[in-house]
Order: structure tokens, then sequence, then C-alpha cells
């Protein structure tokens, strides 16, 4: 394919083809990194990195997977690195107080809520799931992005997290499962499309 | 018949169609005979459906150019980006073992730096800071690619030679001379010793940078000049200088600048690079806040370009013209030369007795400031590790 040759004239140094190749992917890139971490600015950065690290590895891309395949495990590696980043950042104080020289004083952290606007949004559906989304663990958001929004393969999920068909089936099962929890928690779902719920489950 | 429980782990893979033919076949009997089976499966289908429905957002354009521009930087070699690292380490290493050799020895690092001081004690502090700086090191790293760098057959070309940028070796040394002077010449002959040392600076193609007389207590005439000398004639003036009387003081030093000059030089195309990167994407803004967003973007670009170029001209400048300060005294009657005294004399002592302070201060506190900068190193890339 055309691509393999991108990547053979990447190796030589030919930033012009490495350019062809970022714009084949960044927004497969781009907005996975962003339904992954919810931030535009995150998504900017992890993108760029992510790119500059391909360009810089191409080297060790041996061409048993393919290069789709290498981009996005990448990808989402460094996705998943952001949010334990994020988490080791975040988990240290919200209740806290601010020390200052002169004693402390409580933390104040923006009411999400407190913007109309935004809450009217919130009725949004889109919006709703694209929430939904972020709250799930980070093991099941990257299943339900790389497959319900980005729409790859198991196979190539199965590679990409290097693990087994079976693992993605179980895995991506309970994914759905656990979003479409919090969609019907959201009462999103109210609208006669599940009339049943969890009533005769043969537990 | 399946088990509902059986049944539900297997239904995200019914609807995706992954299912082996009689998996399929019994989930499907399961189904019909199962409404609550039947409605988890409308609630997943649904679920997937909705995801389906989350539309891509764009791709803000910097990010490509980022890349790009971030990209031309780089080579393809492995773990690049382990060397601004180390060279931070080694030349931290570097500056703080000099430092602590020189106060080992007793040898006070802001010798050259005390003209003043040296003349007095009749003697030229011993130069620890040697005026020729060690070869820099070879300049592939951090080099653009060559911006204008276009087809797949040009690549192994352009590899060959150091992208964009002269070899290191053809670079001339930018070498920049300063040369000071203090000549006592017969009292009465000031002006005309004046006029000739100008002649001198002029017949070598220079010219007087500035120039002024004044007259001390004393009632001696004192006479400066700053003038500007093609870098090959520095040592010739010098010598003509030294035939107008007597030489009371010399100091001459220089400052090796290639390396600066160099690196400055491949700043300056990288930031062109951009530039032109900056200036396509221009061209393909598709709205007013992205032109404003690039527009603001290139400005900062092109300040950065213009401050760098104005300080390549001044390296140029400043290496090719040395600079020599001349100062002609009357001789004084002889024991009548005071030793300075006085308030401003006073404050200028104490001001080098200070920075001496501050320098052996900072001596004293290298080794810890590497091993903090280690510390801080290693924290920042554990922090940066991906």
């Amino acid at each position: 394919m055309q691509e393999e040759a991108l990547i053979a004239s990447c190796r030589t140094g030919n930033t012009k083809a490495f350019e062809r190749l970022v714009t084949l992917y960044e927004k497969k890139v781009f907005n996975l990194a962003f339904r992954m971490t919810g931030s535009l600015e995150d998504a900017r950065d992890i993108t760029q990195d992510a790119f500059i690290k391909v360009y810089t590895s191409l080297r060790d891309f041996r061409g048993d997977s393919a290069f789709s395949t290498w981009l996005f495990r990448i990808v989402s590696n460094m996705c998943l690195d952001e949010l334990r980043r994020r988490r080791r950042r975040t988990f240290m104080s919200i209740d806290e107080p601010i020390q200052q020289s002169d004693g402390e004083i409580p933390r104040q952290l923006a009411d999400p809520l407190a913007d109309p606007e935004q809450a009217v949004e919130r009725r949004d559906l889109k919006r709703a799931v694209h929430e939904a989304i972020l709250n799930l663990s980070e093991d099941h958001r990257l299943i339900i992005v790389l497959r319900d929004l980005q729409g790859f393969t198991y196979e190539e999920i199965a590679s990409m997290l290097d693990c087994s068909l079976g693992t993605v089936k179980s895995r991506l099962n309970r994914a759905r499962m656990a979003l479409r929890k919090a969609l019907q928690d959201k009462e999103l779902f109210a609208t006669g499309d599940v009339k049943t719920g969890e009533r005769g489950v043969g537990r | 018949m399946k088990e509902c429980l059986e049944v539900r782990d297997s239904l995200s893979a019914y609807i995706d169609d992954e299912l082996a033919w009689d998996e399929r076949e019994a989930i499907e009997s399961h189904l019909a005979e199962c409404p609550a089976c039947s409605a988890e499966l409308e609630s997943l289908r649904r679920t997937v459906q909705v995801c389906g429905q989350l539309e891509e957002v764009e791709v803000p354009t910097e990010v490509r150019a980022a890349i790009m521009a971030s990209v031309r930087g780089k080579s393809l070699a492995r773990k690049r980006r382990f060397f601004p690292v180390m060279t931070a380490v080694a030349a931290v290493l570097v500056v703080a073992i000099g430092i602590g050799v020189g106060v080992g020895l007793g040898v006070n690092p802001l010798a050259p730096f005390q003209g003043k001081d040296a003349r007095l004690a009749g003697r030229e502090g011993p130069d620890v800071f040697p005026s020729v700086a060690p070869a820099p090191p070879p300049i592939s790293m951090g080099v653009p690619s060559d911006p204008q760098f276009t087809t797949a057959a040009e690549a192994t070309k352009d590899q060959t030679r150091v992208a964009g940028i002269q070899p290191y070796e053809t670079v001339l040394r930018m070498i920049i001379k300063r040369a000071d002077v203090l000549i006592e010449v017969p009292r009465g002959t000031l002006q005309e010793m004046e006029r000739r040392a100008v002649s001198f600076v002029e017949a070598a193609g220079g010219f007087v940078q500035r120039s002024s007389t004044w007259e001390e207590d004393t009632g001696r005439k004192v006479a400066g000049i700053t003038a500007r000398v093609p870098e090959d004639a520095f040592t010739h003036v010098l010598n003509q200088f030294d035939g107008l009387g007597k030489q009371k003081y010399r100091n001459v030093d220089s400052e090796d600048v290639t390396e600066r000059y160099i690196d400055l030089q491949a700043h300056v195309r990288n930031r062109e690079a951009q530039e032109a990167r900056l200036r396509e994407i221009m061209q393909q803004a598709k709205n007013v806040s992205e032109i404003m967003q690039v527009e603001n973007e290139l400005q900062r670009i092109r300040a950065d370009i213009d401050a760098s170029r104005g300080r390549l001209r001044y390296y140029e400048s400043a290496a090719a013209m040395s600079t020599i300060t001349l100062t002609l005294r009357e001789e004084g009657t002889p024991g009548v030369t005071p030793p300075p005294t006085g308030f401003w004399w006073d404050i200028y002592q104490a001001f080098l007795g200070s920075v001496k302070a501050l320098a052996m201060f900072v001596a004293r506190l290298a080794p810890y400031l590497v091993l903090l900068a280690l510390g801080g190193l290693a924290f920042m890339a554990g922090r940066r590790r991906q």
C-alpha cells in the first residue's frame, strides 16, 4: 500500500512524507486523546508528543503490525499515562486548605453546575454521553472509544492493547454495560428505549 | 437454552457480529424467548448507537505545524532526547570543577575582569579562563533540517550534508578582541600624540568611536580614545600606540563567540522555517479567529528572528572590528602620582570586594548546586517519562 512507501520515505528523513502520515491520522489521534482526557488542551499535547515520538522511533517500528495499530498503541499508552499523572496530581488535596505565609485559606473549587448555560447543555444527549464516557474507568473508556467511537475491529484493538480477543470481547461487554448504566442513571434512556431494566435477570 | 447471564456476556459481541455461527444461533434462540434479555440487547444497541453519534472534533491547525516544526529540528537517531540532559549535566559539572580547582589553587577566578586591580598591583592576574574557549561540540545536534526540502528523491542527498547549515569546519572563528592601553606621554605633547593615535587608527581602516579629554586635580591632562580597528590590524595598531610614549598598562582579552554565533544561526533558521510554515497555514486559515491566532504566533516569531538577527550582526561587527581603548596621560612629576583616594574610589573598592565575596560564595556552593541540578533533572525526567 501507499502507506508503506510513506513510512519507508519517512525513515530516510523525508519530513514531507511524515507530514502526509500526520495528515492521515491526526484527526483520529486527536479525537482518541480528546475522548480519553476530556480536554482539548491535553489532546493537543498528546497528539503532538505522540507524533514526535512516532517520528523519532520509526526505526523501532518493524512492521509486524499495521502502522495504525502501532500508532494507536502509542497514543493509548500516552493517554493512560496522562490520566495516571493527573490522578497523582489531583489526589493531593481538594479539602486540604491552602497554606499561606499568614495562615491558611480554604480551597475553593469551581462548581461546574454554577454556569446556567452549562446546566442547559447538560441535557444535551451528546454532551451527556461524552461525560458518561469520561466517567468510566480508564480501561472501559479506552475500549469504548476505540471500538464504538473510532470503529476499530476486535483484532486491531487486541493488538493495540496487547491482549487476547477474548479479553477484548469481555472487557468491551462490561464497558458497554457500565456506560449504559451511567446513561440510564442520567435518565437519558427514559424515552421508552428501555422498559425492562434489570427486571427478570436470572441471577 | 442458554442461561441469561451467559447470554448477556455475549450480547456485546453479538451486536458486533463477532460470534461464531453456533454461538449466534444459541443467542438468537434465547432472545426469542426471553424479553428481559431482548430489552438488555436493545439498551446495549442504543448505547453503542449513541456513541456513534458523537462527532469527531476538528484538530486545531497549529497541532500539525508544531509537530512538523519539532520534527524538522530532530534527526532520526534513537535516544536523542537524552542528549540535552547529559549535556546540561556535563556543563554544570565542568563549570563547578573549574571554579573548584581555581579556588583550590588560590587563584582568583575574577582576575581577568579586574583590570584596574591588576594595574594597581603591577601585575596581570593569571588567566584562569583561557581566552580561546575549548572547541565547541559538533553542531549536528538540534540543527534544523532544510525547510525547502521537498521530495523523497532528495531525502538521501539531503541527509549527507549537514542539513541547511554550513559544515562546522568552514565557519570562521568568531573572536571578539578588546584591548585597554594606558600610555604616558611627555608633558605638553598630549594633543599631538592624540592626533597621531587617531591617524594610526584611520590608516589601519578603523575609526574612532569615542574620544574625550579631561584634566586631573593635579593639573595633569588625560585623553581617552575608543577606537575600532579591523581585526587583522589589531596587533599592528597596538604596537604603534606603544610608540607614542611609555606604556603603563596593557590588557588584551579576547572572547570566542563562535559557538554562540553558530547556535544563534541555527536558531534563526529554525525560526524562519517555522515562520514559512505558519505563512502556509495562514493561506489555509478558515476563519478570523484562526487567522488571528496564526498572526499572533507569526508576530512573536518575527520579533524573535529580528532580535536574533540583530545579535548576529553585533557578533559579526564586533568580531570584524576589534576595540581598543587608549588612554593617553601626561607624565606626572615623579613621586607625585598619589594612590587614588576619595569617595568614589572607596565605593569602587567596596563594590569589587563584594563581587569577589559573591564569586567565592557561588564557588563554595557549586558542588551542592550540581547535586541540586542532578536531582531536579532526574525529577523532571521522571515526570516527563512516557
